[in-house]
């Protein structure tokens, strides 16, 4: 499974790069210091999976997924970040605190199988449509989702933004309508 | 207190009890002359003029009293100002009375005494007895004053007090800046295989910046040289995670080094300057630190002209080195000797790039409002701290400490003879 180390600290991306020797399914494909590094190393390597540190200079990660349009698989790395994870939906995301702990690590990675991708096997090119399976990242302020797209009962258009209805929540997101349904699996 | 150039606007109270004594002396003046001489309106007057003067002569020497910071003296020195005053004052309206009475002699007046020892007598006694009057009148000023004071600090002390305790924790909750910690110890763990003996060093100073964490409460001030100290172990931590995106220089006057700071005061800034400046940066981030005495008599551009000497002083230089070989013992060489004046203040600027404007947006501003309220606990408006955009690409925090003999501690390193001055003592200056 292709890898993408973003940390804006060299040491840290080479500590994770250690820890992962230990997990020879997971193949690092690059390394990204900061958000616009990242966006052209993803498009450009096309991994499966990024590691993605939330404090970085510029962009920070989550801002960085929020704007991806097809984000590959996410584990969140974060030194202290109490606020920022407590915005999330947890039972979604996985995250890894640093220094980050051998055993969740291979633990987070266990469940990215478990979640039916399966690490050891070549899986195609992620597809540019999203199956109902798929997971999107959504941002609206502080608050993030990582959301299934089958849970998602209504999109509806506010101008050039749109708003996302699901399980209770309605967040607004700065894409139009239009540029959704071309993504989605028709 | 003593530069206030209006007294303050006295209470109700205060204006009920100078028409009630003087009104009530009106009263008694009028009732027992009764029996001396006769009746008549333009005695009465007189003894209003006298009442009417007295409010008048006492709430100017209220204004005065309140203007000259009279209410801090200590009894000895407040009072033969007091009985001074009030000799004059009792002179003064004597000659008022006097005055009105010759101008409007009161009809079949009993001032029969023609010979100039009687005459005297006379006046003397007028004099004595306003002098009383006015004695009293000192004692109830005085006496509410210093009990109302003696109130309004115990509430001072009880405020400062709490919010002490109360800056405590939020200290140790801001202050301990659990990012820097966990993502330290996260590049430690790749430095220890990568470079063994630096992660050994790191481990050293990451350990005595906790320790100096730690223990920052249990002093209320510490020697610069010291805060510099931990300054600089944290910003060696620092350039193990920022690499060659972080550079660092200092300007430091050496003979700043051994005055006193609240602990953490300069370490906040830096923090600060790291968190919203470099870190924040894409490219490459800077940050300067300048400490230098400004407002000195002696040798004002001496210093000044030192730090600057680049040859002397290149911008990675350790401050250690820098600092004079013979420390100065404080028995010897007191503030005044430095060339410190009163106006002399001790001024540490933190530079980093960045702009206010991005960093305002992610600020709790907890450090910066609980560096603060320590600054004002510890030394009133004497000292301040302001953020601000120096120029364009550059934000500057600038902290301005009181130079003073009482707190000036004239021991270079890790000093235990410094002297510490409590805070409460230092509230109620």
């Amino acid at each position: 499974m292709k890898a993408l180390v973003i940390d804006d600290e060299r040491l840290a991306r080479s500590e994770l790069r250690r820890l992962l020797r230990a997990h020879p399914e997971i193949e690092i494909v690059g390394e990204a210091a900061n958000a616009t590094q990242a966006e052209e190393k993803i498009k450009s390597l096309q991994p499966e999976l990024i590691f993605l540190d939330v404090q970085m200079p510029g962009r920070t990660g989550f801002e960085l997924l929020a704007e991806l349009v097809d984000a590959p698989r996410v584990i969140f790395t974060t030194a202290y970040d109490q606020y920022a994870l407590k915005a999330f939906d947890f039972g979604a995301l996985d995250y890894l605190l640093k220094p980050i702990e051998p055993v969740r690590l291979a633990r987070a990675l266990a469940r990215l199988v478990a979640g039916g991708v399966d690490p050891g096997r070549a899986t195609p090119a992620p597809s540019d449509t999203l199956g109902e399976n798929d997971q999107v990242f959504l941002k609206d302020g502080e608050r993030c989702w990582l959301v299934r797209v089958s849970d998602i009962r209504l999109l509806e258009s506010e101008g050039n933004y749109a708003r996302v209805y699901f399980a209770g929540n309605r967040p607004l997101i700065p894409r139009t309508l239009q540029s959704l349904e071309s993504r989605l699996d028709p | 207190m003593t530069d206030q150039t209006q007294p303050p606007r006295p209470p109700a109270a205060y204006w009920w009890c100078q028409v009630g004594g003087w009104g009530g002396i009106l009263l008694v003046n009028i009732s027992t002359s009764q029996g001396f001489v006769t009746p008549s309106w333009r005695l009465a007057s007189g003894y209003v003029v006298l009442s009417v003067f007295g409010i008048l002569l006492t709430h100017g020497f209220r204004a005065y009293l309140l203007r000259h910071g009279w209410i801090d003296l200590p009894i000895r020195r407040l009072l033969p100002r007091v009985v001074t005053t009030n000799f004059l004052l009792a002179i003064i309206l004597v000659a008022i009375v006097v005055l009105y009475f010759v101008a409007v002699p009161p009809s079949g007046h009993a001032y029969t005494a023609r010979t100039r020892v009687a005459v005297v007598a006379t006046l003397a006694i007028f004099i004595f007895n306003d002098f009383i009057i006015l004695t009293l009148w000192s004692g109830i000023y005085f006496g509410v004053a210093f009990s109302q004071r003696q109130r309004r600090m115990e509430i001072e002390r009880y405020q400062a007090q709490t919010a002490l305790a109360e800056a405590e924790l939020r200290g140790l909750k801001s202050q301990l800046n659990p990012h820097f910690f966990f993502n330290c110890l996260n590049s430690l763990r790749a430095l220890v295989v990568e470079n063994p003996v630096r992660a050994q060093e790191a481990i050293t100073q990451l350990a005595a910046i906790l320790r100096y964490h730690l223990q920052s409460g249990e002093r209320a001030l510490v020697p610069l040289a010291e805060e510099l100290e931990t300054v600089e172990q944290y910003l060696a931590l620092e350039l193990i995670r920022f690499e060659d995106r972080l550079t660092i220089e200092r300007v430091l006057d050496p003979c700043a080094l051994p005055f006193l700071v609240p602990p953490l005061a300069l370490q906040t800034l830096v923090e600060n300057a790291i968190k919203y400046g470099v870190s924040r940066d894409v490219g490459e981030g800077a940050i300067h630190l300048s400490a230098r005495l400004t407002g000195r008599t002696g040798h004002p551009e001496r210093s000044a002209a030192e730090s600057k000497d680049p040859a002397e002083l290149p911008g990675s230089v350790i401050y250690s080195e820098r600092f004079p070989e013979t420390p100065r013992d404080p028995s010897t060489s007191p503030p005044a000797a430095l060339g410190m004046t009163e106006r002399s203040v001790l001024e540490i600027s933190v530079r980093n790039t960045g702009s206010l404007y991005a960093a305002s947006g992610q600020s709790t501003g907890l450090g910066l409002t609980n560096l603060r309220t320590r600054l004002r606990l510890l030394f009133g408006a004497r000292a301040s701290c302001e953020l601000r955009e120096a120029e364009p690409g550059w934000v500057e925090a600038r902290l301005i400490l009181p130079v003073e003999t009482g707190v000036a501690a004239v021991t270079p390193f890790g000093g235990t003879s410094f002297r510490s001055p409590d805070v409460s003592s230092s509230l109620r200056s």
